[in-house]
């Protein structure tokens, strides 16, 4: 450890209350929620969906909620700590250019698509949108493995930072909170999800943008952030770092390639997300200032909070801590981002801070999961028996939320399996490319073909797998993060594109009713 | 001394200037996007 920082603090008694009464006051609040929006459904469709009358204030921190996960919270500010300011276009910067984007372009439509369509998933409004019930089979099996993959890390932040702080097994906190989780999605459903995202959304916007501008007004401002890390080292203060390797996940700070990738990585990842697109399943038809004020909350809530965690956080933690935290073999960089609220806020902002990211990643994975449930529920159990009755499907519903819930759960405690700890790290860009053009840009196209769908769901799959083994599987890795990237949503464009030009399109009775002609 | 100044804030004239740019890019977005909208 190297004196001249400070180092990590031992769990203190302050600490240790102070974070156990913050995740209660969540935990119980999340459970005051179910109970109240059980009584907001009466039939399997209203839980799914509810009864699409949400407004644009819990529909706006909602959707910032189901994007600000555990690894947005914490994960992006241990990128900035750790590489300096080359991190932050990864980790920051581009944020607002994705989640922004994602409510121009999907909320109206996918509302207006899954209305008139009669639907209450996603896959079941793409299938409907491109008449296919073999393409709602195949989207909802595709979503169903990726969004798996992506679950499987949504607690790890969590369940390391609760133990560095309190000192206390993470199993029990972790526990406690996915067992909350199950009751208030059982109970709440669709609305109970919506509604728990949306207060977490508002908190994590809180205490990030309270984190982000204490912290720079702590260090006294951005010279002085500048000068703590030129006495670091020059290269922190570098905006592309040339010297980090040019392959694997350090070309997105390291090469034009990666660093002009990240736009694009966050573009269709906030666009394509489908717990993104599917906070606007429920929302009512909005007016023009009604939706003007959607894109207000989440601006406010979910670009700003970001900026500075992903950015400015990582660097006030480096100078505060220097190389210190990196000294901690189990959690490393992870650390900064809490460590940071307590060198400047002590034990009540630690607590903040604990509580946020509990809640980011209880919130992204209770968003996760509802969706999984449904996928298996609604779009393959139903589309092929239709004649399974809803009671059948709430049950079992309920009983594939426990499933999916537990499984993050072991596994956070627990190694993943190698081959799924590999495809993890890419299932957020595979995702993203694959339904940016098969959700967004087919609200717009009326060209797209169901053909055209099939072939980006079955390349974004095949490219992603590859793209695990070649970017982080392989030692040495045989391309970067941006290259693969480019590879993925290029590739994507053109069999989207290029396939729908080659193949018939759905009847035009269904394309004058979703694409009516403008007065 | 000036130089090294300028030096250390450059990669936060950057950032200030992205901070500023996507601002506006919501703006002007938001705005064009609204007016495709019913009152």
């Amino acid at each position: 450890m190297n004196p001249k920082f400070l180092d990590i603090p031992k769990p203190t008694p302050d600490m240790i209350i102070w974070s156990v009464v913050g995740v209660a006051i969540l935990l119980i609040v999340a459970i005051v929620l179910g109970i109240m929006a059980k009584k907001q459904w009466a039939s399997f469709e209203e839980y799914l969906v509810g009864k699409r009358d949400i407004g644009p204030w819990v529909t706006g921190l909602a959707l910032t909620g189901s994007y600000i996960s555990g690894w947005a919270f914490c994960g992006s500010t241990a990128v900035v700590y750790k590489v300096g300011f080359s991190g932050m276009w990864f980790a920051g910067i581009w944020t607002l250019v994705g989640i922004i984007p994602c409510v121009w372009l999907a909320a109206t439509k996918t509302r207006e698509f899954a209305s008139k369509l009669g639907a209450a998933t996603i896959p079941q409004t793409i299938g409907g949108r491109f008449e296919s019930k073999g393409l709602q089979l195949l989207i909802a099996v595709s979503m169903l493995f990726f969004l798996f993959i992506y679950s499987v890390g949504q607690l790890k932040a969590a369940g390391a930072v609760w133990y560095a702080v309190t000192g206390l097994p993470a199993v029990w906190c972790l526990l406690i909170s996915i067992v909350i989780a199950w009751l208030f999605l059982v109970l709440g459903g669709y609305m109970g999800t919506q509604w728990f995202i949306a207060v977490k959304g508002a908190f994590l916007g809180l205490v990030g943008a309270l984190l982000g501008v204490w912290a720079i007004i702590y260090v006294g401002g951005f010279h002085n952030i500048s000068d703590g890390l030129l006495q670091q080292s020059p290269r922190l203060l570098k905006l592309m770092d040339p010297e980090l390797p040019q392959v694997g996940m350090t070309q997105l700070f390291s090469s034009w390639i990666g660093v002009l990738s990240t736009p694009i990585i966050f573009f269709t990842m906030a666009v394509g997300f489908p717990h993104n697109v599917s906070r606007f399943l429920g929302m009512k038809k909005m007016s023009r200032k009604e939706f003007i004020l959607l894109c207000f909350i989440v601006w406010i809530t979910a670009g700003i909070p970001v900026m500075l965690d992903c950015s400015s956080n990582g660097l006030v933690a480096r100078i505060i801590f220097g190389e210190n935290l990196l000294q901690n073999k189990q959690w490393g960089a992870d650390l900064a981002a809490p460590m940071l609220s307590w060198a400047i806020g002590g034990s009540g902002l630690l607590a903040a801070y604990l509580t946020g990211l509990i809640g980011a990643a209880l919130g992204t994975l209770s968003a996760l999961v509802f969706i999984m449930s449904a996928n298996v529920t609604n779009d393959i159990i139903k589309l092929l028996k239709p004649n399974v009755s809803d009671k059948s499907m709430l049950y079992l519903g309920y009983v594939l939320i426990a499933f999916f819930l537990f499984l993050p759960f072991y596994w956070t405690l627990q190694r993943p399996p190698e081959l799924l700890a590999v495809f993890m790290g890419l299932a957020a860009m595979g995702l993203g490319a694959i339904f940016f053009f098969v959700t967004a840009v087919s609200y717009y196209w009326k060209g797209a073909t169901k053909w055209g769908a099939i072939a980006t769901v079955i390349y974004g799959t095949l490219a992603t797998l590859w793209g695990g083994w070649a970017v982080l599987a392989r030692k040495p890795a045989l391309l970067g993060m941006g290259t693969m990237e480019w590879i993925l949503v290029g590739g994507c464009a053109v069999l989207y594109f290029g396939v729908s030009l080659l193949t018939k399109r759905p009847s035009d009775q269904l394309i004058n009713r979703l694409f009516p002609a403008k007065k | 001394m000036h130089a090294e100044v300028v030096d250390l804030m450059l990669p936060w004239y950057v950032w200030i200037i992205m901070m500023i740019g996507t601002f506006i890019f919501t703006v002007v977005g938001t705005f064009l996007v609204a007016r495709r909208i019913d009152k």
